[in-house]
């Protein structure tokens, strides 16, 4: 007689559930939370630091008049790059603004752009409506020098870099699968991550200081797309965790 | 402007607090659902003795789905003596009569209820409420007209009344039409966030597990000494959960007991769909946060968890006026001391309000029911937040004109799709 074995009969959806050691948890978060203030001392004791006196040789070989300065961030000595903004004429603002009130009025009667996104670009287009119209009537008013305005990106910068990998690697010890497999998703998000960093601080030098203030605050705000970056990740990570999970029967617990 | 700074940094700094509490209290949720101990319902007794149960199903011009889900409840398998079937034609000028006639003519436990005359209110509360008084059942158990009830899931929701101290069952709602578009796919997603790992949480947690409005069962006599429901109020579901809590009943879920329904498949209906939730559920918040507050029957945590539930529907609108107060603190040169924690606030309204839950919530639900490949569309959530954001603030900014408008509020029908083709 053959003999009955139950093989991979899967809990239902309904309440199964994973085994889980709660220290092993913890553990996993403390260090987690742990690798992110490693990762976050390295950006702001080392690597913007290196990367401004690197940017400033650059600049200067470009013949692009270029200083440093170093600033106390949260506690950090961080070397920034000193230049001046560039101030655009109203006339050529209002040219710009007229092009974003048609832009906003395009999306808003389309049909070929998703509704959401299209929402979604509008909301931003009239974030930077509200930038245009303020350096058109206001912008002498513009309550930041140079270096303050970096100042305050810096820390915002680091604030966001802090909260989203905080937030990331809550949510990566939520998942299920090898401490050696978050271990390199983590390494390379942060990895990948800085590197954007620097070259995104790079860019905004250029854009303020060489084409016009008024992306000041447009990138100041821009800093928050930055979380789409990790929630991709984490999705990503999540799924392929979740295709390798759903065959282990032994793994869920009812 | 002196005292507009000093304001917005307030504001800011409170509501950037309350934002990460309820980040807190979902990532307790989701590990609570995936790794924590699971609050079965009472799935497994098994009983002849079945109480008298009437389905009620609100009607308004559901002649695309009216033969379907009548189809799917005569053949349930709860006995039929014990089951009458009340579909409400609630002011339909489409082929609805006709269609319930017809059934009523084959069934002799189908009962029609037609509220055709000028001075039968119509709406959804006002039908429950004349559906209760010609009910025979103890039982009333809701379907709305586009969800396609199984076979047990009649006994498997009123099997939960074994429990006395039970005064309400809600049911899983999961989508019929996921595949339809990227739409109703990111539904899919967002409601197993909702029902997988919210509810089963707050369950598992005994909070307040909320009542659904359908695929739900609730007492008769219990809500008929609690007034049934308000209706001025358009999320009598909402109602009905405080409502019960407040009397001292609990709601108990059941996420076995699921049902498929059809969800909107254009944005412009789900606008309004989700704009009359946020409307119905600020009402909610305004008549019955005080009682909740004061309430004896329950503890701090239920307390704590029933003000963070109710006031899901307000937070886009605070979340508008965030955004508002950073940029204007950013340009009158007010930010310094927010800058490092200013972000927090788009992280949460990212990561929390493009879809009513977090995405790791969202992720780790849909894990958990084996939806794999849905999985890497999480990341587009983040393009709804500002769709939510505005409709479920004109909700809002709805439920503040009812305060002082004393009319009954309109409602507005989320339009069906449901193809005959589809069903045959």
């Amino acid at each position: 007689m053959q003999k009955c074995k139950a093989q991979n009969i899967i809990p239902h959806r309904s309440y199964r559930r994973l085994k889980i050691h709660k220290l092993h948890f913890f553990s996993e978060l403390l260090v987690y939370f742990l690798f992110s203030a490693v990762a976050v001392y390295l950006y702001a004791e080392y690597l913007i630091n290196t990367f401004s006196l690197y940017f400033k040789n650059v600049l200067l070989e470009a013949n692009i008049d270029a200083a440093t300065i170093v600033v106390d961030i949260f506690g950090f000595s961080i070397t920034l790059l000193k230049l001046s903004f560039v101030h655009t004429q109203p006339i050529y603002l209002f040219f710009i603004l007229v092009g974003m009130v048609v832009l906003f009025y395009i999306l808003r009667i389309q049909r070929v752009i998703p509704y959401n996104i299209a929402m979604w670009l509008n909301f931003f287009i009239l974030i930077f409506i509200v930038f245009l119209l303020y350096f058109i009537f206001m912008g002498e008013q513009f309550p930041y020098s140079f270096i303050e305005y970096f100042e305050l990106y810096t820390t915002a910068h680091i604030g966001l870099m802090f909260f989203s990998l905080v937030v990331t690697a809550s949510a990566v010890a939520l998942t299920p699968t090898t401490y050696w497999i978050k271990g390199v998703a983590l390494v390379l998000l942060v990895g990948y991550y800085m590197f954007y960093s620097l070259v995104r601080y790079a860019l905004v030098v250029l854009l303020t200081s060489q084409i016009s203030i008024v992306m000041a605050p447009i990138m100041f705000f821009a800093l928050y797309l930055d979380f789409i970056f990790f929630v991709s990740v984490y999705s990503y990570f999540l799924y392929k965790s979740a295709v390798l999970f759903q065959k282990k029967d032994k793994e869920w617990s009812w | 402007m002196e005292l507009v700074i000093p304001i917005l940094k307030i504001y800011l700094l409170i509501f950037i607090i309350i934002v990460t509490l309820y980040m807190i209290r979902h990532f307790i949720f989701t590990h609570n659902r995936l790794f924590g101990e699971q609050k079965l319902y009472y799935q497994d007794i098994l009983d002849k003795d079945v109480p008298m149960v009437t389905v009620v199903i609100p009607m308004k011009n559901e002649e695309l789905v009216a033969k379907q889900i009548l189809d799917r409840l005569v053949s349930s398998d709860y006995p039929r003596e014990k089951l009458e079937i009340i579909p409400i034609n609630d002011h339909s000028d489409d082929g609805t009569k006709e269609i319930l006639e017809s059934y009523a003519v084959k069934y002799d436990h189908i009962r029609p209820y037609h509220r055709l005359s000028e001075d039968e209110k119509p709406g959804k509360a006002n039908s429950l409420n004349d559906a209760m008084n010609i009910a025979k059942g103890e039982i009333i158990v809701v379907f709305d007209a586009d969800y396609q009830p199984p076979d047990g899931i009649i006994r498997e929701l009123v099997v939960g009344f074994k429990d006395p101290e039970v005064g309400a069952v809600m049911g899983r709602v999961l989508v019929e039409n996921c595949g339809a578009n990227m739409l109703t796919m990111m539904l899919e997603l967002e409601r197993s966030g909702g029902y997988q790992v919210d509810q089963q949480a707050r369950y598992n947690m005994d909070l307040i597990p909320q009542y659904g409005g359908t695929v739900g069962a609730y007492r008769k006599e219990a809500v008929l000494k609690m007034g049934g429901f308000d209706p001025n109020i358009l999320a009598e579901d909402t109602e009905l959960t405080y409502k019960m809590y407040l009397n001292g009943w609990h709601v108990a879920y059941a996420n076995r007991a699921e049902c498929y329904e059809e969800m909107p498949e254009e944005w412009v209906d789900r606008a309004k769909q989700i704009r009359r939730w946020a409307r119905g559920h600020n009402q909610v918040m305004f008549k019955y946060l005080v009682p909740l507050l004061t309430s004896r029957y329950l503890n701090f945590r239920k307390k704590l968890d029933g003000v963070l539930l109710i006031f899901v529907y307000t937070l886009p609108t605070l979340l508008f006026l965030g955004i508002l107060s950073s940029v204007v603190l950013f340009l009158s040169g007010n930010l310094e001391i927010f800058a490092g924690i200013v972000f927090l606030l788009f992280i949460v309204s990212l990561g929390a309000f493009g879809n009513f839950a977090p995405f790791f919530q969202i992720g780790v639900a849909n894990f958990i029911d084996g939806r794999t490949k849905a999985l890497r569309l999480i990341p587009l959530f983040a393009f709804n937040f500002v769709f939510y954001m505005l409709y479920v603030s004109l909700g809002f900014w709805d439920a503040i004109k009812d305060l002082f408008r004393k009319s009954e509020p309109e409602w507005d029908k989320t339009k069906r799709r449901q193809r005959e083709e589809r069903y045959e």
